[in-house]
């Protein structure tokens, strides 16, 4: 058979009307066995084809002898047979006119097996057939409520989509979500992804009403840059993405040159690019978990105003520095709260941001302080602590916040914690039942919080969001200096090509030359004006200052002659081999702040910019920010705010105010670098000069080198 | 009073120790000038010779460290100077120094021949000054004799009288007293010190190897100045390490990997002077704690461990000034052996 068109909607395989399980097994604890009970006990309304050699009746279904007996138009088949069996049924599924297959079984690419993983996916679209798997647990549909794995067989209902790299986790996890009331839209396994991806699934939960979170464990991203691009123009606005991706400690394989490239760990990337799409990314399970139960219980808060409502001193001094650890701004005003929370507070309270009722006070108290901060529109989020004391029935407080919730209709953000024992964590469980963002933790609270107010921002920001228009930037020009490197097979441009790229792309750099001789470097200085700074200029040595290979501040002749000679003794003594092109001459730029700017590539996100606090320290501190490239000039002057050395730019501490447009003017011109033009595989501007507002921002130094592949090819 | 020029048949042949040897003779007496300078040390934006360092520290002279040297390099010298301009170079020095000294003690370039494209060979010099030519052999001992024929032959063609031969480092002083003095001085070069091999000599600092690597600083400060005698690399396990006779040797250094932290460990004893990380990798701060408390300097160099221990091996291991016991040496087992009197 030909090869068919594939399905693209997958619409069949998460609301099948029938489904066929390859593999049903009378066998108690078999996951053919497990499966078809968990079919057949999970209430799907649908037709059930169990299919068995032996024949007979499972779980009160008839039992096919083969494939070949089933009627056409069946939605969905589930395979769990032996894998050297696999791809002989998914034809025979084929034929039957099924378009989605789960393949449970493992034994394929996971073991190296990848052959007949090939041979499978050939199979299925000889047949215009998707397959989901090989290798993976099965799905769990709230829609139909179909439950078509081997995991628990009870699911609670709600609006998370759970989507796992790891089969046992997610199995794992189903079990998990159920015992913290957390409910499930649908849980799929992506296995071993040989057909049905991330992306497809984003597409389809993009569309799913029942779904309000996607929730994604995450081990490895084929195309990160199309997964993020793909999660940033078709996530709707109500929906949000939250990714648990594991593989914190792993670093980029390839080996590096640049300091750019030795900065952009793999783990660092995927943290940028997700944020960069508006995907929330959890550092561990349960902080998806409680992410997870915000988004799915809670609105997004209308504005920044934050008040915290509590009955213990305490607590509520950990939620001030939670809050501000997770980003969430308390409201501050004080003649405000004075106002709203006065005739709710004891005397002997406080009406300061937290509203601290104290321990004395009863559970009347606490629920009109709460309800104050529910009536009033200028508070945007509440976050009510409650913490156990002899004074108060935690049950009584717990059914008073269900009722206020009742009342606004769920339509005020507010997450809770209860403080205390059995009975307060019974107070938890019950209204997290009744769909109401309870913790244990006052911490869990404020960071679920945090994360309603990073998805808010995110939201701000991509309304804002214009059409990224391009720089002028002479790719030919750029071309053609490349491939005179690339001609003589160098993998590093010299610093005259590398300046020429930055003149083609429009960044301002000190003025300079190389030079050969001694006389033509006192020449130069003269022409450039003193004072002037000498580097060695070599392929072979990239940190100069590393290698004795750089003089700065050279005021007058005789300092020029002998910063000549010990670059020259320095550098030789260092590296005997290296190929010493000349000396540069160049401006010396004395003031302004030291900045970094570079490019490179990432596997999965493809080119990528990167920003941060430059000079000699800048792998220590590691002060960067990095985006997939390309950038707006509105994003890079983000991406210049996102850096812990921010206030300097700014001006702290009396300092002047720097150029910032400068320096996102850059950003931008290098995003826009690294993304046209192939053959770049990074580039460092370190340190880039920030002078103050108004006079610009130069590059005192750059270093461009080119892929391994296109020298190799 | 003439000056004098020193001279050598070969790199590392020992100039700067017999010039040394010789000016102790009568600290009073000379001023110091290596008009092409070879062992460049970059500070505050100047450059200067550590062996003028060390002659300015020892003879307490006056003049700023850059007047000892005109140059360092052949393009220095060629954008600077001609034939012409260079000697007036070298006489308005000269005649600098002699206004307060009564000879100037002239070191050339590392071995006879260098300096000759730019003037600033031994034969250039003493046509410009006032001086006699020392020359200081060194190697075995047919060697030795088959350089000084050659100089001799090169000096006679030019008409030039070689004052004295200084016969450095040699093995046996008593092999050459019977096998080679007469046979040098038959060149009519009078053989004016035998000196043997002093070991001392070749010791260096840590300090001293740190800073020509380039190296950095991890810990273990206080032991800069710890003496470097043997050189010893950690390519096996730590275990195999401990247990190589190589390794028992005193005042040794250890070459091995940054991320080599059980070498590095079993390296902290009392007999190490001083560790080189290479590649560029730091060990865990438990270890630079311990070496800190030892007093064991580690220093991390972006070399891997071949070619960091390539160039300590090939390192030329000057006498500087902060090398008080080979000063120490020099004058007491040096300076009484050079047999040299002054018009």
């Amino acid at each position: 058979m030909s090869m068919a068109e594939k399905e693209k909607d997958l619409i069949p395989l998460f609301e099948p009307d029938s489904v066929a399980i390859v593999g049903a097994s009378s066998k108690k604890g078999k996951v053919g066995n497990i499966l078809l009970s968990n079919i057949v006990n999970s209430g799907f309304d649908g037709d059930i084809y169990p299919i068995n050699p032996k024949g007979g009746e499972l779980y009160g279904e008839e039992v096919y002898e083969s494939i070949e007996d089933l009627p056409q138009g069946i939605d969905l088949g589930i395979i769990v047979i032996p894998a050297k069996y696999v791809r002989e049924a998914i034809g025979k599924l084929g034929e039957k006119g099924i378009k989605h297959t789960i393949v449970i079984t493992s034994g394929f690419s996971e073991i190296g097996n990848t052959e007949e993983e090939n041979l499978i996916v050939e199979e299925a679209d000889n047949h215009g057939m998707r397959v989901l798997g090989p290798n993976v647990f099965g799905i769990y549909s709230s829609k139909v409520d179909l439950n078509a794995t081997f995991g628990p067989s009870k699911v609670a209902k709600g609006e998370i989509a759970l989507i796992s790299q790891s089969g046992a986790l997610g199995i794992a996890m189903i079990g998990k979500t159920a015992m913290q009331y957390l409910g499930l839209s649908a849980i799929v396994s992506v296995g071993n992804k040989s057909d049905i991806d991330d992306m497809d699934l984003i597409d389809y939960f993009s569309d799913d009403e029942k779904s309000k979170v996607i929730m994604i464990y995450m081990e490895g991203l084929r195309n990160g840059r199309e997964f993020i691009e793909k999660v940033e123009k078709e996530i709707p606005p109500e929906k949000t993405v939250i990714v648990i991706k594991a593989g914190r400690s792993e670093k980029g394989a390839t080996a590096v040159a640049s300091h750019t490239g030795s900065l952009a760990g793999s783990d660092r990337v995927f943290s940028s690019a997700f944020k960069q799409a508006g995907i929330l990314r959890a550092d561990t399970l349960n902080e998806a978990f409680n992410w997870s139960r915000a988004f799915s219980n809670t609105p997004l808060p209308k504005n920044d105003k934050v008040v915290v409502v509590t009955n213990g001193g305490g607590i509520g001094v950990l939620s001030a520095d939670a809050a501000e650890e997770y980003g969430v701004e308390l409201l501050d005003d004080q003649t405000f709260l004075k106002e709203t929370f006065e005739d709710t507070i004891p005397p002997f309270g406080s009406t300061k941001n937290p509203i601290d009722i104290t321990g004395q006070a009863g559970q009347e108290e606490y629920e009109k302080a709460l309800r104050k901060a529910f009536e009033s529109d200028e508070i945007g989020a509440v976050v009510g602590l409650y913490c156990e004391t002899g004074t108060t029935d935690d049950e009584e407080v717990a059914k008073a916040i269900k009722e206020i919730h009742d009342g606004y209709d769920d339509e005020k953000t507010a997450v809770y914690t209860f403080t205390g024992g059995e009975e307060a964590y019974d107070c938890v469980q019950w209204l997290r039942k009744n769909n109401i963002s309870a913790y244990t933790e006052t911490y869990e609270a404020m960071s679920s919080l945090g994360a309603l107010y990073k998805r808010k921002r995110y939201l701000e920001r991509k309304e804002e969001m214009e059409e990224i228009k391009e720089p002028d930037i002479d790719i030919e020009g750029i071309k053609e200096v490349l491939n005179r490197a690339i001609d003589e097979k160098r993998f590093n441009l010299l610093e005259d090509e590398a300046r020429e790229i930055l003149e083609f792309a429009d960044i301002p750099m000190a003025e300079g030359r190389v030079v050969n001789t001694i006389g033509d470097a006192v020449e130069a200085a003269e022409e450039i004006g003193y004072p002037v700074v000498l580097k060695v200029v070599s392929e072979d040595i990239l940190h100069k200052s590393d290698a004795g290979g750089l003089a700065l501040n050279l005021e007058n002749e005789e300092e020029v002659v002998d910063a000549y000679q010990a670059i020259y003794s320095n550098c030789k003594n260092k590296y005997p081999d290296a190929h010493i092109r000349g000396i540069s001459v160049a401006e010396m730029l004395t003031g302004g702040e030291e900045t970094i700017i570079g490019g490179t590539r990432d596997n999965s996100f493809g080119p990528m910019v990167m920003f941060g606090l430059g000079g000699v320290y800048v792998e220590i501190l590691e002060d960067v920010v990095f985006r997939v490239a390309p950038v707006s000039k509105r994003e890079a002057r983000r991406m210049i705010g996102e850096i812990n050395a921010f206030p300097v730019l700014v001006g702290a501490r009396g300092q002047s105010r720097k150029d910032l447009d400068a320096l996102a003017d850059i950003i931008y011109r290098m995003s826009f670098l690294m993304n046209e033009v192939d053959e770049i595989s990074e580039i460092d501007l370190n340190p880039i000069k920030a002078f103050d507002q108004g006079k610009g921002a130069k590059s005192v130094d750059v270093a461009v080198s080119i892929k391994r592949k296109v020298i190799e090819k | 009073m003439k000056n004098l020029i020193i001279a050598s048949t070969r790199p590392d042949a020992g100039k700067t120790t017999v010039g040394l040897a010789i000016a102790m003779l009568n600290k009073d007496t000379f001023n110091y000038l290596k008009p092409f300078g070879d062992r460049p040390i970059y500070k505050k934006k100047r450059l200067i010779d550590y062996d003028a360092k060390l002659f300015k520290n020892i003879l307490d002279l006056d003049e700023d460290y850059e007047k000892f040297c005109i140059g360092f390099d052949h393009s220095k010298i060629k954008y600077a100077y001609d034939e012409e301009t260079i000697e007036e170079k070298i006489k308005d020095r000269i005649g600098e120094m002699r206004k307060t000294k009564d000879s100037v003690i002239i070191e050339t370039g590392e071995e006879w021949s260098v300096g000759s494209s730019i003037n600033l060979d031994p034969v250039s010099l003493y046509r410009y000054t006032d001086s006699e030519i020392i020359i200081v052999a060194t190697g075995k001992r047919t060697s030795m004799i088959d350089d000084l024929h050659t100089i001799s032959k090169y000096f006679q063609a030019q008409d030039i009288p070689i004052k004295g031969v200084v016969l450095n480092k040699v093995e046996s002083v008593e092999d050459i007293q019977n096998f080679a003095v007469d046979e040098i001085e038959s060149l009519g070069m009078d053989v004016i010190g035998i000196i043997p091999e002093i070991k001392d000599l070749s010791l260096t600092r840590v300090s001293f190897i740190n800073d020509m690597l380039f190296g950095k600083i991890v810990a273990g400060e206080s032991g800069l100045d710890n003496l470097v005698e043997n050189v010893f690399v950690g390519a096996m396990s730590a275990e195999e390490i401990v247990r190589n006779p190589h390794y028992q040797k005193r005042r040794k250094l250890i070459v091995t990997g940054g991320d080599r932290s059980d070498v590095v460990l079993a390296s902290l004893d009392e007999e190490t002077s001083g560790v080189i990380l290479t590649n560029d990798i730091i060990p865990p701060s438990n270890i630079i704690s311990r070496a800190d408390r030892a007093g064991i300097p580690l220093i991390s160099v972006p070399l891997d461990t071949f070619e960091a221990a390539r160039r300590i091996e090939r390192m030329d291991r000057i006498t500087t000034i902060e090398d008080d016991f080979k000063i120490k040496r020099i004058k007491e087992d040096i300076t009484p052996n050079i047999d040299i009197h002054f018009d």
